[in-house]
């Protein structure tokens, strides 16, 4: 399997075949200018993931009814269902 | 005033010319509509046009400002109101936008890019995949400027989800340039900046995750505000990269942005990084600052190689403004910003590749098949540097790598700022290309992000305004700009440098030009 294939195996993504075409061109080139990251030094730096600060804003864990989303309500934006069930694709 | 003169006015003037009643509400959409008939569709502005019909029932006249005897009258601070009580009509959601009665921006036209949710409005993000998506509730920053009368002036173009900063990846066509139609305009939020450069709107939100508020704005002549990571609520907006997604607006002047971003930023509950930091109000006094005791960092790696001499000569043009009136400059070096691409590229493309895994055609809207080329590009390249182990670092991830090289940037920052006020930089490495220029080579796309990426990282506040007129190699004439970096949080002083740096004249050269071109 190609690293192409793999990494759309992985995303779930089904690309036609002139867009692999295009990305097994583009995908290297990318991923060799932003590896050049792996030079920068940072042997004993921690990780920062966000930069936030202060107080974590946080809500009580309750339900909001008027935020549910409805399966027969207009904001159910699914183009699948039956009767009360939506259609999902087969997984196995 | 003449009618079509009405949608010319600032933000502020127009909030002063309903306040002495030179002019009505009515006025004031009318005069916008007429522009919007002529130039919206020529310029692909819209993914939703503002239909007026349906905001006045047909009838072309609203609601005048009345004081409403179910709540206490609005607070002049715009921080007080926006912690105000949804009526219970707007709590049920009963009360569709455009209806509040009264409050700061009560009957202004304000767009929104399609990437906020608007309650019962079709939000696309730029893609195909959202195309028929109705929002099932509206964002907490649309929801403070509707709570303040704010009218739902249409949902503008931008890149499929974000991704890009040329306008050219909406799945909805590329918005063209109106200072010259063969150009970008720049991107994401390609339809917010235009909307606001061609007088179609007085306010347009956007959405910064790389440069998408920054870029668009030097590119069209208008001003972008960037907030502070955290400064206002995500919530509600179609997320990209979560670890840099920053929510504001373009206006057409720096009153007018600081005026709304009192309105949208604080605390909210529905989004956990949001700080509790008091919100000034930031438009008050911007006149009155006096340069001369400010001191401007000049970071050396963003003016040099790489940079366009006519975006360099723009730059040192509001340098010396400053110098003039005795604010000190000096030269600041931070080395890590060369690797701003790099590490922006790996940092945004897992968390797209993380956010746009829900897109799984059952809850949403249509299936991952309808994702557009570069779409598939992140999504591809973020699920690459999450599986990408360092070899000899156990699990280390490249993901986990740039989280310690942020590190670095942070603290480069934070010594910066230890040494000067502001830092002030170009905005893009060029003028606005050719609309297909760069299409076809994404790796040099993604180069024009080059002097906004680090901010982002960082997570710090920018600001670009409009300082002149510059002409590329061809002759054409486009705006010129610049960016305010400030520490965070420090939004109050990049609106007063960027407030004594704007050159509001250049506003007015695109508005003679499409007055001649569209018969305006």
């Amino acid at each position: 399997m190609t690293l192409i294939d793999l990494l759309e195996q992985l995303s779930k993504l089904r690309l036609k075949s002139d867009e692999k075409a295009l990305l097994k061109k583009q995908l290297p080139e990318i991923i060799e200018y932003v590896s050049r990251i792996k030079s920068l030094k940072t042997e004993g730096v921690k990780p920062t993931f966000h930069t936030s600060t202060g107080s974590v804003s946080l809500r009580s864990d309750t339900i909001k009814r008027d935020r549910r989303l409805r399966l027969n309500g207009k904001y159910f934006n699914i183009s699948t269902k039956q009767k009360d069930y939506f259609i999902v694709d087969k997984v196995l | 005033m003449k009618a079509r003169d009405v949608a010319l006015l600032s933000l502020k003037d127009t909030l002063e010319v309903l306040r002495s009643g030179d002019v009505s509400r009515s006025e004031i959409l009318n005069s916008y509509y007429s522009r919007v008939q002529k130039l919206a569709k020529p310029l692909n502005v819209f993914i939703t046009p503002p239909d007026l019909a349906a905001l006045t029932d047909g009838s072309v006249s609203l609601p005048e400002a009345q004081q409403s005897t179910d709540e206490p009258a609005l607070a002049d601070s715009p921080d007080a109101s926006s912690k105000r009580p949804l009526k219970k009509s707007e709590a049920q959601g009963t009360k569709r936008p455009g209806e509040a009665s009264s409050g700061q921006l009560f009957g202004i036209p304000v767009s929104f890019k399609d990437n906020w949710l608007v309650k019962d409005t079709r939000t696309t993000a730029g893609s195909r995949v959202l195309e028929n998506f109705i929002a099932p509730y509206t964002a907490t920053a649309a929801e403070r400027l509707l709570r303040e009368g704010a009218v739902v002036w249409g949902k503008t173009n931008m890149d499929a989800w974000g991704h890009g900063s040329s306008g050219e990846n909406s799945d909805f066509g590329p918005t063209l340039n109106p200072w010259d139609t063969r150009y970008t305009p720049g991107g994401s939020s390609s339809g917010s900046a235009v909307a606001v450069a061609a007088d179609l709107t007085l306010v347009a939100t956007g959405t910064d995750t790389g440069g998408s508020i920054r870029l668009p704005a030097a590119y069209t002549g208008v001003v972008g505000i960037k907030p502070t990571y955290g400064r206002v609520s995500r919530y509600g907006i179609v997320a990209m990269a979560s670890s840099t997604d920053s929510i504001g607006h373009l206006t057409k002047t720096v009153w007018d942005a600081a005026y709304v971003l009192s309105i949208t930023a604080g605390r909210d509950k529905y989004d956990a990084t949001t700080s509790d930091k008091p919100v000034p109000a930031y438009h008050e006094g911007l006149r009155q600052f006096d340069p001369s005791s400010l001191k401007v960092g000049v970071i050396s790696e963003f003016m040099g190689e790489g940079i366009d001499e006519d975006v360099l000569s723009a730059t040192e043009k509001a340098i010396s403004k400053l110098k003039e009136a005795s604010a000190q400059v000096v030269e600041v070096s931070i080395p890590e910003t060369r690797f701003g691409i790099e590490m922006y590229y790996i940092l945004m493309s897992a968390e797209v590749a993380s956010n746009l895994a829900r897109y799984d055609g059952v809850r949403y809207g249509r299936d991952r098949t309808y994702f557009g080329m570069e779409a598939k590009r992140r999504i591809m390249l973020g699920t690459y540097v999450l599986s990408d182990v360092i070899p000899g670092k156990g699990l280390e991830t490249t993901y986990a790598k740039v989280a310690m090289g942020r590190t670095l940037l942070v603290e480069a920052f934070k010594r910066a700022f230890e040494k000067v006020d502001v830092l002030i930089t170009p905005v893009a490495p060029t003028l606005p290309f050719k609309l297909g220029e760069l299409i076809d080579d994404p790796l040099k796309m993604y180069m024009g992000d080059l002097l906004t990426v680090p901010v982002s990282i960082a997570g710090l506040p920018a600001l670009v305004v409009p300082t002149g007129t510059a002409k590329n190699e061809e002759g054409v004439l486009f705006p010129a700009a610049v960016q305010i970096i400030g520490p965070w949080f420090r939004e109050d002083l990049l609106f007063k440098v960027g407030a004594f740096l704007e050159d509001l004249s250049v506003h007015q050269i695109l508005r003679e030009k499409l007055d001649k071109e569209f018969g305006l």
